[in-house]
């Protein structure tokens, strides 16, 4: 009778064991959400239908960037990452990751339209071995850089990298023509671009830099 | 020791039981027939038969008699058929595009029957605490301590859509992979130092694959955090979804597995007092195995960054594994052989592979299975009776 007991007692010493193991580790991942070691990231928020406020500038200095066929001018905290005569590629850190927007300018012949230059560079960058799972979420309304009119084009896709995290991407392509010149922009972000990250909005973030290029 | 019927091995020259296999030295008696150097050899290593599941080739690319090799016959057909339906249910979950669900599952499908296998086949002795802390838990620990630590460093060290970074590609199929197979290599050994008692070289296997696999089921999921917390239902080509599933519920974790627990083998070979007959050769010597480890960790990533695609990722991934699974496989198969040793009580037990009462000698003569091979569950002996002749299934 002792000795069932005695067992017994030792069972719920182990099951209390087990339990304040399982707590414990419940407990190191709940610290590890709440001290933000992994992000989450902020819900989508509702559209903005009428009387929008104006876009929040990000603070910072602002620098401009020639080559030679366009200028721009961007704010701290992007930097320049490469730039050759014909482009430029800004890259600005977020929570999620790095958000890159690539502004490049070719010569284009007679009759090429924005929607040919934008179904080029599109056709360039979607590269199915980087990304996989590439929805296209339609077209920009309104695209245009440094206010010529133009196309643009919305993605979204993932980049599953073999060992490192899994990073959901999002690329809005944009292109102009005048004359014999093509600009094209391409942004590419881990953020939704209407998600609100706590230092950058990307949406808004490509509208200041497509609306300050000038085309030279 | 007194049998039945007995005879003389061909190859050791000790009187034993009859049978096909020698039941001291394992060496295969029909083999021995054509009276060749090179035949006697093959007898002796007997590459044809594996040593813990004498019905299959050394080389036969098995996942479960080589992660599982202390199942009995029986066991060993439940683990596959087990294996392939949770497997198939994950690859239908994520087809279906349910991802966070399918990831979730799909990182825990290994670690799950492994920890099954610990349970039946009675691996931790009469420690499970201990043991299943030092490698699932620690394990488990250490990757996802990992991989969260580092997550918003790599991410800050991503640069989407500006091509190849030599930086990048170094950190992360280099740096990582040899960091988390130090990490890896942490909880068994300190079984190592702690746990003379687990001297077989099954252990050293069973120790290091419980660890990778703790490990590989946290860093996938760390890393898939931001699918994780997503939607439920993703929209996209299935093999968008159903690719990276298998190599979170199968590749990653075998392949970590496999490194650590080839590592660990090694390891444990050179710890069992039992004296080798034969050179154990260099397969067995922890330098080598160390930079096998080292290049079965960095080989995939590295190779799927340089010829990138799902389809290509999933082919490095395959290749490593099985070419680290068959040296898995010849290093068990070494240590089972060379180092074969009796279980120890003395008596009679069923052998768990062909069903026949067999002495307490190092292999079956009936069908040459290692008996160290055997689960400690199914070791006890055969109750004390009258003898009985030996049965068949």
């Amino acid at each position: 009778m002792n000795s069932t007991i005695h067992q017994r007692s030792i069972r719920e010493m182990k099951l209390w064991r087990v339990l304040l193991a399982a707590l414990f580790v419940a407990l190191c991942l709940g610290a590890c959400d709440a001290a933000g070691a992994l992000p989450v990231p902020a819900a989508t928020p509702t559209p903005c239908h009428g009387n929008c406020p104006p876009p929040a500038r990000a603070a910072g200095a602002a620098h401009t960037v020639r080559t030679s066929r366009f200028s721009l001018l961007y704010f701290d905290p992007w930097s320049v990452q490469q730039k050759n005569s014909d482009g430029v590629t800004l890259a600005a850190g977020t929570r999620f990751g790095n958000i890159t927007i690539i502004v490049n300018s070719m010569d284009v012949a007679a009759g090429t339209t924005s929607a040919d230059l934008l179904a080029q560079v599109a056709q360039q960058t979607l590269d199915p071995n980087q990304y996989e799972g590439i929805q296209d979420n339609g077209p920009i309304r309104g695209a245009e850089i440094g206010y010529v009119d133009g196309a643009g084009e919305s993605y979204q896709a993932q980049s599953l990298q073999a060992n490192a995290p899994d990073v959901p991407v999002y690329i809005q392509f944009m292109a102009s023509v005048r004359g014999s010149t093509g600009i094209t922009f391409v942004a590419i972000s881990p953020l939704d671009p209407n998600s609100p990250d706590t230092s950058i909005v990307p949406d808004e973030e490509y509208d200041h830099i497509v609306n300050s290029v000038q085309w030279l | 020791m007194e049998w039945e019927e007995s005879m003389r091995c061909q190859s050791c020259g000790r009187e034993g039981p009859a049978g096909d296999y020698c039941a001291y030295c394992g060496a295969h008696q029909v083999r021995h027939t054509a009276n060749t150097a090179n035949s006697a050899r093959r007898a002796e290593k007997r590459p044809h038969f594996f040593a813990a599941n004498p019905f299959e080739h050394l080389y036969h690319p098995s996942i479960v008699s080589t992660f599982f090799p202390h199942l009995s016959r029986q066991r060993t057909h439940q683990m596959r058929w087990l294996l392939f339906i949770l497997a198939l249910a994950v690859l239908l979950i994520s087809a279906g595009r349910f991802v966070p669900l399918a990831i979730l599952l799909a990182a825990l499908l290994m670690p799950v029957l492994y920890l099954f296998y610990f349970f039946d086949a009675q691996i931790y002795g009469n420690e499970p605490l201990r043991i299943l802390g030092a490698t699932f838990l620690l394990g488990a620990l250490l990757g996802g301590g990992m991989s969260v630590a580092l997550y918003r460093f790599l991410l800050s060290q991503y640069h989407p859509g500006a091509g190849l970074n030599p930086t990048y590609l170094l950190l992360t199929s280099v740096a990582l992979p040899l960091l988390a197979q130090v990490l890896m290599l942490v909880g068994p050994l300190i079984l190592y130092l702690t746990r003379p008692r687990f001297d077989e070289v099954l252990d050293g296997l069973a120790f290091g694959a419980a660890s990778g696999l703790g490990f590989a089921a946290t860093q996938s999921i760390a890393y898939a955090w931001l699918l994780i917390i997503g939607p439920f239902q993703r929209t996209g080509p299935i093999s968008t979804w159903a690719l990276p599933t298998v190599r979170i519920a199968l590749l990653t974790p075998l392949l970590d597995a496999a490194t650590t627990g080839l590592i660990c083998a090694a390891l444990w070979l050179r710890r069992d007092p039992q004296p080798a007959t034969r050179r154990l050769g260099a397969l067995a010597s922890w330098p080598v195995v160390l930079l096998l480890g080292a290049l079965g960790q960095i080989a995939p990533p590295l190779l799927s960054s340089l010829l990138p695609g799902l389809v290509m990722q999933i082919i490095w991934y395959a290749l490593t594994l099985l070419v680290l699974m068959l040296l898995l496989r010849r290093v068990l198969h070494i240590g089972l052989i060379e180092k074969a040793r009796p279980l120890g009580h003395g008596q009679t037990l069923i052998c768990p592979q062909c069903h026949h009462e067999v002495s307490d000698l190092p292999f079956c003569p009936n069908c040459g299975l290692a008996l160290l091979s055997i689960s400690r569950r199914m070791r006890r002996p055969l109750p004390a009776q009258p003898a009985q002749e030996t049965t068949h299934e």
